[in-house]
């Protein structure tokens, strides 16, 4: 296996193989980063471009378009306040609040080296250990998805620093936005108010960019302060560079988000939302400075951060193992995969072994690309938000129509952005926390279709939920962490926090 | 900080009518007699319910005293900070988000007839007056940079057919 995988490498050491990485991985964090295009759609935009190469050389351009959209979400998440992707709507809690406080450099230097080193333990992962995990994925039925879903809500109302309540308050307003349209089971259209344009649901995308974009658009043209959010903040200031021992302890933070991306991106359909909330949760309950999370603690960016990018080769063990994408972007990856006439399978690594090791060591060394690359992106992105917070507000709120606009292919998709942000920039001043209903939308279909579903399986009868051992495993950590969460943020908020300390200086490594 | 009683009336008032609007959106869902599992309308149902309870429940924690003071210690959340000291809200009609969100959608209206580009550029010149800001030399620049930009990733490489008006642009 060690041989086939070596000449997976050799592959990759030609002129057109180095400049496809290097060229993939652009456009990949510029797809990953743009609210409106997403790693799914810059991997479908790519796709094209295959067709008229080698198939090793199609899928290390797609292998390195997958890796840098995975990365690209957390960006703007930290820059702008606007994830580029679902999954890093999370990060947004921590890296905006570091962006504001002048440590935007600090907050993206985190981000990358979560992401490098994530990459490539879950690539490893993948690697070495497709066929048994993908033996867990296929185990999981509705209940256990069921059970994920509750987990995932469950955290979410917990997340950040602010209120509960108001953190429960979005929750529910998510389940409420995602359950517009038709119900997937019986096809009855469900709050609609009888437009039929609301019959395919609102798009997660155009919400995405209404929520945090627009609404941020508001809040910047509307600031008093004409000055940037962010002080001299580059990413090359001393202020900003890692230090050692930083870099060792948000390291094993990675790591967690690591493990807990790999696990959960195996499960179609679980993948990185889920991951990055629950690593979130977790690095939270196991830091020491948890009254800093919502504050701009760099556990909060590195622990999702390691989960979103692990979660890429998870969502890739179903997909090549089984031929059951974990994802939107691996189920591209298999669509590349399926024009080269290489059926995905369990007969895949002894049928296409060539190949299959290249897009292996295409995945890996694309990791140390995106890292390369995206300093490189990453120094222009910072620059954009030194200049006048009104002018960046403007360009946020132009962009954001035409990224609504994109997603829709008609002016719809503009008055659903524009709506959202009127809700998003009410939610603000209300100080009800945007991020949870993104996150709720994605996993509230998970949640009912598979609740029916396991209802339909039982004849009603809900007791399927506690004859498994894995869902009841799965509800139980549920209660655990959310009492856990629950006494926490009494004990933080019973500590008061009238000078909030700056990340530098709570740390005591 | 904390959200001001007021504010937290009116909140709680949005809320609740919300809720009450997707109840009865939530009521008209035909409702399945046969299914032994949990109908279409079950979680319509109890989001908006969950609303109303929550609702009343912002309303109650929030306009009371002592919850205020346990709010206040709290510390700000990540969207006040956004409206933290130092980073304060405009009272400025010209900056306001009302202002705003009218020229967007007059450009958003506008848009079918006149095209992408002319639309957007009568909206980002008019907010450039309101705003003061920058001088023309740099208005110039940055809306040139923009559509280069839009054009460039989304007409040429992506292939977004942004509206045209009557002068093919």
């Amino acid at each position: 296996m060690l041989e086939d995988l070596f000449d997976g490498f050799a592959s990759l050491l030609t002129a057109p193989a180095i400049l496809l990485l290097v060229l993939g991985a652009l456009w990949g964090i510029v797809g990953g980063a743009l609210p409106g295009i997403s790693t799914a759609a810059a991997l479908v935009l790519a796709l094209p471009l295959t067709f008229g190469m080698e198939p090793a050389l199609g899928l290390i351009l797609l292998a390195a378009v997958y890796t840098g959209g995975a990365y690209g979400g957390s960006i703007s998440a930290t820059l702008l306040n606007t994830p580029g992707t679902p999954e890093a709507a999370i990060m947004t809690y921590d890296g905006y609040a570091l962006t504001q406080k002048g440590q935007a450099g600090k907050a993206l230097w985190t981000t990358s080296m979560a992401a490098l080193l994530a990459g490539v333990v879950g690539t490893f992962v993948l690697i070495f250990a497709a066929a048994p995990l993908a033996d867990v994925a296929v185990s999981f039925g509705p209940p256990e998805y069921v059970a994920l879903a509750i987990l995932g809500l469950a955290s979410l109302a917990m997340l950040g620093g602010g209120s509960v309540l108001r953190a429960t308050i979005s929750v529910v307003l998510g389940v409420m936005i995602a359950l517009v349209g038709l119900d997937p089971l019986t096809g009855a259209a469900r709050i609609t108010f009888g437009n039929p344009l609301l019959l395919g649901g609102l798009d997660l995308i155009q919400v995405l960019i209404g929520l945090f974009a627009v609404s941020e658009a508001l809040l910047l043209i509307s600031s008093k302060s004409a000055s940037a959010h962010v002080h001299n903040a580059t990413l090359w200031a001393k202020s900003s560079l890692p230090r050692w021992r930083e870099t060792r302890r948000q390291s094993k933070f990675a790591l967690l988000g690591t493990g807990v991306g790999t696990v959960v991106g195996v499960l179609p359909g679980g993948g990185a939302t889920i991951a990055s909330i629950i690593s979130y949760n977790a690095a939270k309950q196991l830091s020491s400075f948890r009254e800093n999370f919502g504050k701009g603690q760099l556990e909060g960016l590195s622990a999702p951060e390691g989960a979103d990018k692990a979660s890429v080769g998870g969502a890739l063990i179903p997909a090549l193992a089984i031929g059951i994408p974990g994802s939107a972007s691996s189920a591209v990856l298999l669509g590349g995969l399926t024009l080269n006439n290489i059926q995905p399978g369990p007969q895949l690594m002894t049928n296409e072994s060539a190949l299959v090791n290249t897009v292996f060591a295409a995945l890996l060394v694309a990791n140390f690309v995106v890292f390369i690359v995206g300093l490189g992106v990453i120094t222009g992105f910072v620059r954009v938000t030194n200049v006048s917070k009104p002018i960046l507000g403007l360009l946020v709120l132009v962009l954001s129509l035409v990224g609504a606009y994109a997603t829709a292919t008609d002016i719809s998709g503009m008055w659903v952005a524009i709506a959202f942000g009127v809700i998003g920039y009410l939610m603000k001043i209300w100080d009800i926390p945007t991020a949870p209903v993104i996150l709720t939308i994605v996993l509230t279909p998970l949640l009912e279709i598979n609740l029916r579903r396991s209802l339909l399986m039982s004849g009603g009868d809900f007791g399927i939920f506690t004859d498994r051992f894995a869902t009841v495993f799965i509800l139980v950590l549920a209660v655990v962490i959310s009492a856990a969460s629950l006494v926490l943020n009494r004990r933080t908020q019973g500590k008061g926090s009238g000078a909030t300390p700056e990340p530098e200086a709570v740390h005591h490594p | 900080m904390s959200v001001p009683a007021k504010s937290v009336l009116v909140c709680s008032a949005t809320l609740f009518v919300v809720a009450l609007v997707y109840l009865y959106a939530a009521l008209q869902i035909p409702v399945e007699e046969a299914n032994p599992g949990i109908g279409p309308a079950a979680f319509p149902l109890g989001a908006a319910l969950a609303l109303m309870a929550l609702a009343t429940m912002l309303a109650v924690v929030g306009l009371r005293p002592r919850q205020r003071a346990d709010t206040q210690l709290a510390g700000p959340s990540i969207e006040e900070e956004d409206i933290a000291e130092g980073d304060e809200q405009s009272t400025d009609w010209k900056r306001s988000p009302v202002t705003v969100i009218a020229l967007t959608v007059t450009a958003v209206l506008i848009m079918p007839h006149v095209g992408f580009f002319v639309s957007t550029s009568i909206l980002m010149l008019v907010v450039f007056a309101l705003l003061g800001v920058p001088r023309w030399p740099a208005r110039i620049v940055i809306m040139a940079t923009f559509f280069l930009f839009t054009y460039g990733l989304f007409i040429n490489l992506l292939s977004v057919n942004l509206p045209t008006g009557p002068w093919g642009f």
